[in-house]
């Protein structure tokens, strides 16, 4: 079979079993010289990253996705097959494999050692997580084990660097690009394979050792407590509950130094530029609207923070085992959990990852209840209303009013998505029953490193996002919002004859009802292409609604004072259901390859989020007026 | 600020804003389209 190889460089493939440490085997090895994007055509991530050796080689490193076999079952097994097969179009195939192995678990992951030696590819064995199995009393003749398999064998601890630096030796006399050999071929293990990879796991962990267990570990007694049927829920709760208070309590100070800076650049340039057009594009349009947005980085820093260290502890599994049972009530699948925990970062890989569920029905059900998950675009949005309209006070004993509100958004959003599952699943036939099967890691520190890596791609993320489309389109916004020109003698605010203005006061008029302004009736128009861009719109609008010297203050004040509270609650429940963003849409399209599924996600989003917000409205009317 | 200047700098700005939102946000088959306007644009003219 021919392969296309690649470039002078040799291309290394880290491969392994999910939780493995690869990752963290990655980052040590290439540090920040990282590339984060997708593969084509589906949501697994693609990382690659390069490495100079002591004799000046230059390595590039694929991180592909964990995989347990070679017969792949899902997204990610298919792409680490199809990538080491050379078949990925758009991919080179690896000169050199390194299979990453958890030295804690030898017996599972060997079976992927020997599936890859079928490959032919050149390889290295990467046993690592070695000082956790030695912790665990397990012993392994690293020697022995690299005559037994045939290739070398490497002890490392994926978060030091002394088995590492051994690694890159290895890397260095091997990986030359002399050294490449025709594309590797797979067969599909017969019946027969798979019992001869199982007899040999064996025989080679009798002889290398590694079959030992020390009885009850560490891990065994806390998932005691965490999993515990009653406990184990009540401890998920706590967890969650102190992740979104911190996100209000730490972010403050950040915050405000973002605004002072905003806010004096802003001053600067004000001071700077002539009176022109220019000069508004660039402090009512593009500052106003950016700045609003770039504040609530340092919330977004915090909340991505948590999920980091929960997921890089081995919590995370443990949350999807733990809510599995509450899945099972209302008729998903539990396998729904990784998608729709995927969903609070954003819809999209959400929703592609749905591609697990083999019950199509359960799938759909997942796709169609994905977006009402709180995905991190609607932070800011949160951020915005909670801090302009809910006191910043302490309640119950210390917790702090803002963050409760902010939780019980997150909840609002999980009970209707389970609410809409239940309706959909009770309209269908349903599916039959899928177990959940995952793989609990051991409980770890968390690598710093690797939290470093993590948030700033997150930064990386949410930046780009606020430099590119944000920014064109409150450039657009404020052209819309700019242009035509007050007529001679108008006295209004420019913004009410603009093309926006008009778009605002026909807007206004559907959403009265639900207590909106023709600013909010605006902003909700651009917070289609990105829910946060909406706090952009509405800084952009309301900057250039000012009238006077006031026309770069913050946004917070502003809406205190334009908004009543029956408004913002209004606003708030508006955006737990709010109707997708067209990428998201779009996803959902390509997923279920037909319009019907995404025209029927928008109108019944649309729906309950008009009637959520009009019961909210005029609830709190009602009791603002009694 | 030259009048003239302003318009054609907030002008750039709107139309570079405009195309890389419509590139960003609409359907694939209209960037492909956009790609292969562009490059037939900028193809050198053919001799003959």
């Amino acid at each position: 079979m021919d392969v296309a190889r690649s470039a002078p460089n040799p291309l290394i493939a880290l491969v392994g079993n999910p939780n493995c440490g690869k990752t963290a085997l990655f980052n040590i090895l290439t540090g920040s010289r990282q590339k984060v994007a997708n593969y084509a055509g589906v949501t697994v991530e693609r990382k690659e990253g390069s490495l100079l050796t002591p004799s000046g080689l230059r390595i590039r490193i694929l991180d592909l996705p964990g995989a347990y076999s070679l017969d792949p079952l899902t997204p990610d097994e298919q792409v680490t097959a199809d990538v080491l097969l050379g078949r990925r179009s758009g991919e080179t195939a690896p000169d050199f494999v390194v299979c990453v192995t958890d030295a804690t678990n030898l017996r599972q992951n060997l079976r992927l050692v020997l599936s890859l030696k079928r490959l032919g590819l050149p390889m290295v064995v990467a046993l690592n997580m070695t000082d956790i199995a030695r912790r665990k009393g397990i012993v392994i003749d690293a020697e022995r084990l690299a005559i037994e398999l045939g290739v070398p064998v490497v002890e490392t601890v994926g978060v030091k660097t002394a088995g590492v630096r051994a690694l890159i030796k290895v890397l260095d006399a091997t990986a030359m690009p002399e050294r490449r050999v025709p594309g590797a071929v797979w067969q599909p293990l017969s019946r027969s394979d798979i019992e001869h990879d199982q007899a040999e796991v064996r025989r080679i962990l009798g002889v290398v050792g590694g079959d030992r267990l020390d009885g009850v570990t560490f891990s065994d007694r806390l998932d005691g407590l965490v999993l515990h049927p009653l406990l184990g829920p009540v401890i998920l709760a706590v967890i969650l509950f102190l992740v979104f208070q911190a996100v209000f309590a730490w972010a403050q100070v950040p915050m405000d130094e973002i605004k002072l800076g905003v806010a004096a650049f802003g001053n600067w340039l004000g001071a700077a530029l002539p009176a022109s057009l220019l000069k508004d594009l660039a402090i009512n349009g593009i500052l106003a609207g950016v700045g609003s947005v770039l504040v609530f980085l340092p919330q977004i820093i915090i909340l991505f923070f948590f999920i980091l260290i929960l997921e890089d502890s081995g919590y995370l599994p443990r949350a999807a085992f733990l809510l599995d049972r509450v899945m099972g009530s209302v008729g998903l699948s539990g396998r729904a959990f990784i998608p729709l925990l995927s969903s609070f970062a954003c819809a999209i890989p959400g929703i592609m990852a749905t591609r697990t569920i083999q019950n199509p029905r359960d799938r759909l059900t997942t796709i169609m209840i994905a977006p009402l998950m709180t995905c991190s675009a609607r932070l800011p949005v949160y951020a915005l209303i909670i801090a302009a309209f809910i006191p910043r006070r302490s309640v119950w004993g210390g917790l702090e009013l803002q963050g409760v509100v902010l939780f019980a958004l997150y909840i609002a959003g999980i009970a209707s998505a389970m609410a809409v599952a239940f309706v959909l699943k009770r309209r269908g036939q349903g599916g039959g029953f899928q177990a959940l099967m995952l793989e609990l890691p051991a409980y770890h520190w968390p690598n710093l490193r690797n939290l470093g890596i993590g948030l700033w791609q997150r930064v990386e993320i949410f930046m780009s996002r606020v430099g590119t489309i944000i920014l064109a389109l409150m450039v657009i916004l404020w052209a819309l919002s700019s242009f035509p020109a007050p007529p001679p003698g108008a006295t209004g605010p420019a913004i009410q004859y603009s093309i926006a203005g008009h778009l605002g006061a026909w807007l206004a008029v559907i959403f009265k009802p639900i207590g909106f302004n023709w600013q909010i009736s605006i902003a909700l128009v651009p917070g289609l292409a990105a829910r946060e861009v909406a706090v952009g719109a509405l800084g952009t609008v309301y900057a250039l609604s000012a009238t006077g010297n006031d026309m770069s203050s913050a946004l917070t004040p502003l809406i205190t004072q334009s908004w009543s509270l029956p408004t913002a609650l209004s606003l708030l429940a508006w955006y737990v259901f709010a109707p997708q963003c067209l990428s998201t849409l779009a996803t959902v399209k390509r997923e279920t390859n037909s319009w019907r599924y995404p025209i029927i996600m928008a109108a019944y989003l649309f729906a309950l989020a008009y009637a959520g917000s009009w019961i909210t409205f005029r609830v709190a009317t009602a009791l603002a007026g009694s | 600020m030259n009048a003239v200047l302003d318009n054609f700098l907030v002008g750039v700005l709107l139309l570079a804003s405009v195309s890389y939102a419509v590139y960003k946000l609409g359907p694939r088959t209209l960037k492909r389209r956009i790609l292969q306007t562009l490059s037939r644009a900028m193809a050198p003219p053919r001799l003959f």
